[in-house]
């Protein structure tokens, strides 16, 4: 089963992505509220799948980013976020994140790069 | 709001919240200390956040105005200066504009103006942050917020209310129980104490009831931005208008109109207004009027929704009926008006031909009839032909505790709500009636149908001379219902019945009355169906 990591700091973000998710049958879901226990998590965990938020406490998501594709070159993360600067989304994706999903987003477009970079 | 989003707004408000409560804290200690980066941070991504969750949530102006807030903090962080009084005022002031929103929001109501506000942003943010001193104060600035505010209201769970309500009605029985009790036993003192406690619930009622009012307002806000989407949709001009939001009604039942309501709207819109070709060619003005009203009826709100569209059509509806088998074609020349306009709230009615993305097919109208009587309301629609319709919704304006007549038939006693009664009569047997298998009679000159309890309950008749007719009285309607006698009026507490009870037409629910035994509510709307 896709075992999937949602790190956002928002609890009412985290509660859309987990509805949108289970309705398509994701129901293997993982929370993180910071960066710090992003990268915790995902050390624990390994999920398949990252679903992160880059302004979070402690540790920023594009921090976490660094972190987890040291730690494993091959990880699958999507970068969720209302920070959707050109400059932002290049880094991201230069640092290794597989797509980006500007908020505020539509479910389809979560799903369709879910499925995307799920392969 | 944006569309399917409400299921999300509790955790929206909770969330919006806290971090607001970080955002002041962390301003406070900021005032303090104007050039820790840490603080910064923290408030930057609270607006962050906020902004975030707002635009999802279609909150736009709470959006824009955090989203401009974030970038100022971004910019103050870059910078490293320390910040200087002006601009920890307007930090203030964005603050307190978030709060008033999200409180404003929380209620349903429309978020307060932000351009002033986003201008001052713009324009500190435009100038060299670095230069900008104290003395050099190119942005009038707002009198400074004060930070501690007296509360005036706090936030009750509605689960709390509802369990008041089931306490106040344990209340008024007991009370009633205490005086039937004393009622055989006679003790003096005791009668003093037993007026004062009628009082008192009374008195807790009247306040437990407010506590549960809510304006309608809170409902109809989010139906301009839809009647205006919908019109789009279906290429029609539509001015929509609405009148009396600040008429309140009980948190139960405002959380139940908003789907009637959307229906009936959606109906206007979709078979009501026609298109501006058509306006045009039919002599009317290419813009069709929607208007919304709601207002106080004694013991009910009234909420009208009326339109200035195509009508219904009273032959097609015959027309339509006649297929379906509603009716025959002998009785189609007949009926009079106003049964025949019951029948488009009958399931699987339609009399629009054309399927389409709004209103579907002819589902509609039955669903809000089935809604309203839920709600022990009434409705009624009055149309004519070319000229419009007026869809007449009455509503309790609450559930729980009602007044109601008490009356009995046989051994049992039966409670009828006051809502509905305009008046008791005597009428003498003879004075009754016969057309067309109803029985009638005529009362200040209006043929009044007359329904016998005792009829419906399958009792033998008496043989009195004279009868005891309650007449009610609903949207324009009355009718006559034939008890043995009446008891009187009380604050009855409604516990709703099981289901094989609710199959049974014409009983609302159930009450216990001050003896301890239990006595029906009637739904006068199920009788008379």
């Amino acid at each position: 089963m896709t075992k999937i990591l949602l790190a956002d700091d928002s609890a009412f973000m985290r509660k859309i992505l987990t509805n949108i998710l289970t309705k398509k049958g994701y129901t293997d879901l993982i929370e993180a509220v910071d960066g710090e226990e992003t990268v915790a998590a995902y050390t624990r965990e390994k999920p398949d799948l990252v679903l992160l938020d880059i302004v979070m406490k402690k540790k920023y998501g594009t921090e976490a980013l660094k972190d987890i594709m040291q730690m494993d070159p091959n990880a699958k993360i999507i970068m969720v976020s209302a920070v959707g600067q050109e400059k932002v989304i290049e880094e991201a994706i230069q640092l290794g994140a597989k797509g980006f999903v500007v908020k505020p987003f539509k479910e389809e477009e979560v799903l369709s790069k879910v499925k995307e970079v799920l392969g | 709001m944006a569309d399917d989003m409400s299921e999300y707004k509790e955790l929206y408000l909770k969330e919006a919240e806290e971090l607001l409560q970080s955002l002041n804290s962390s301003l406070l200690e900021f005032e303090k200390n104007p050039t820790r980066e840490d603080l910064i941070k923290e408030m930057a991504r609270c607006a962050h956040t906020l902004k975030s969750n707002s635009s999802s949530m279609g909150f736009e102006k709470l959006a824009e105005l955090s989203h401009s807030m974030e970038d100022g903090l971004l910019m103050l962080q870059e910078s490293g200066i320390e910040a200087s009084d002006e601009i920890i005022d307007l930090l203030f002031e964005c603050f307190d504009y978030l709060e008033v929103s999200v409180d404003k929001v929380s209620t349903g109501e429309e978020e307060p103006d932000n351009t002033d506000l986003l201008k001052k942003l713009e324009v500190l943010k435009s100038t060299d942050i670095k230069k900008r001193s104290k003395e050099e104060s190119g942005v009038k600035l707002a009198e400074r917020p004060q930070t501690i505010r007296r509360l005036r209201s706090i936030k009750v769970d509605i689960k709390i209310l509802d369990k008041l309500v089931d306490l106040v009605g344990e209340l008024l029985t007991a009370t009633m129980r205490f005086q039937n009790l004393n009622s055989t036993y006679k003790i003096k003192e005791f009668d003093k104490i037993i007026n004062q406690l009628n009082m008192l619930t009374e008195d807790i009622q009247y306040e437990v009831t407010e506590a549960r009012m809510i304006p309608v307002g809170q409902v109809f806000n989010r139906f301009p931005r839809m009647v205006r989407d919908l019109a789009k949709r279906e290429n029609k001009k539509v001015d929509f208008t609405i009148e009396g939001s600040d008429i309140q009604l009980d948190r139960t039942v405002l959380d139940q109109i908003g789907e009637p309501l959307i229906h009936l709207l959606r109906n206007s819109i979709d078979h009501g207004i026609e298109s501006p070709e058509e306006r045009i060619k039919a002599g009317k003005p290419e813009t069709g009027k929607i208007h919304l009203r709601a207002s106080r009826e004694k013991n009910a709100v009234i909420i009208e929704v009326i339109d200035d569209g195509a009508g219904f059509d009273e032959d097609k509806i015959k027309e339509i009926a006649i297929k379906k088998g509603v009716i025959t074609e002998e009785e189609a020349k007949t009926i009079p008006k106003k049964q025949l306009l019951d029948i488009p709230f009958l399931p699987t009615f339609s009399t629009s031909d054309k399927v389409t993305k709004v209103s579907g097919r002819g589902v509609g109208l039955d669903v809000v009839k089935t809604k309203i009587d839920e709600l022990n309301g009434s409705l009624k629609m009055e149309t004519e032909k070319s000229k419009g319709t007026r869809f007449i919704l009455g509503l309790p304006h609450t559930l729980a505790i009602i007044k109601c007549l008490l009356t009995y038939v046989g051994e049992e006693r039966y409670a009828l709500p006051i809502i509905d009664i305009s008046r008791i009569v005597n009428i003498e047997e003879s004075r009754m009636q016969h057309i067309e298998g109803n029985e009638v009679f005529i009362l200040d000159g209006e043929d009044i149908p007359l329904i016998r309890l005792r009829d419906v309950f399958n009792l033998p008749r008496k043989k009195d001379r004279k009868l005891t007719v309650i007449i009610t009285e609903r949207t324009q309607e009355k009718n006559g219902i034939a008890v043995d006698g009446i008891i009187g009026e009380q604050e009855l507490m409604i516990k709703s019945v099981t289901k094989t009870l609710k199959k049974i037409k014409g009983i609302a629910g159930a009450t216990i009355l001050g003896d301890g035994q239990p006595a029906m509510v009637l739904d006068i709307n199920g009788l008379l169906a």
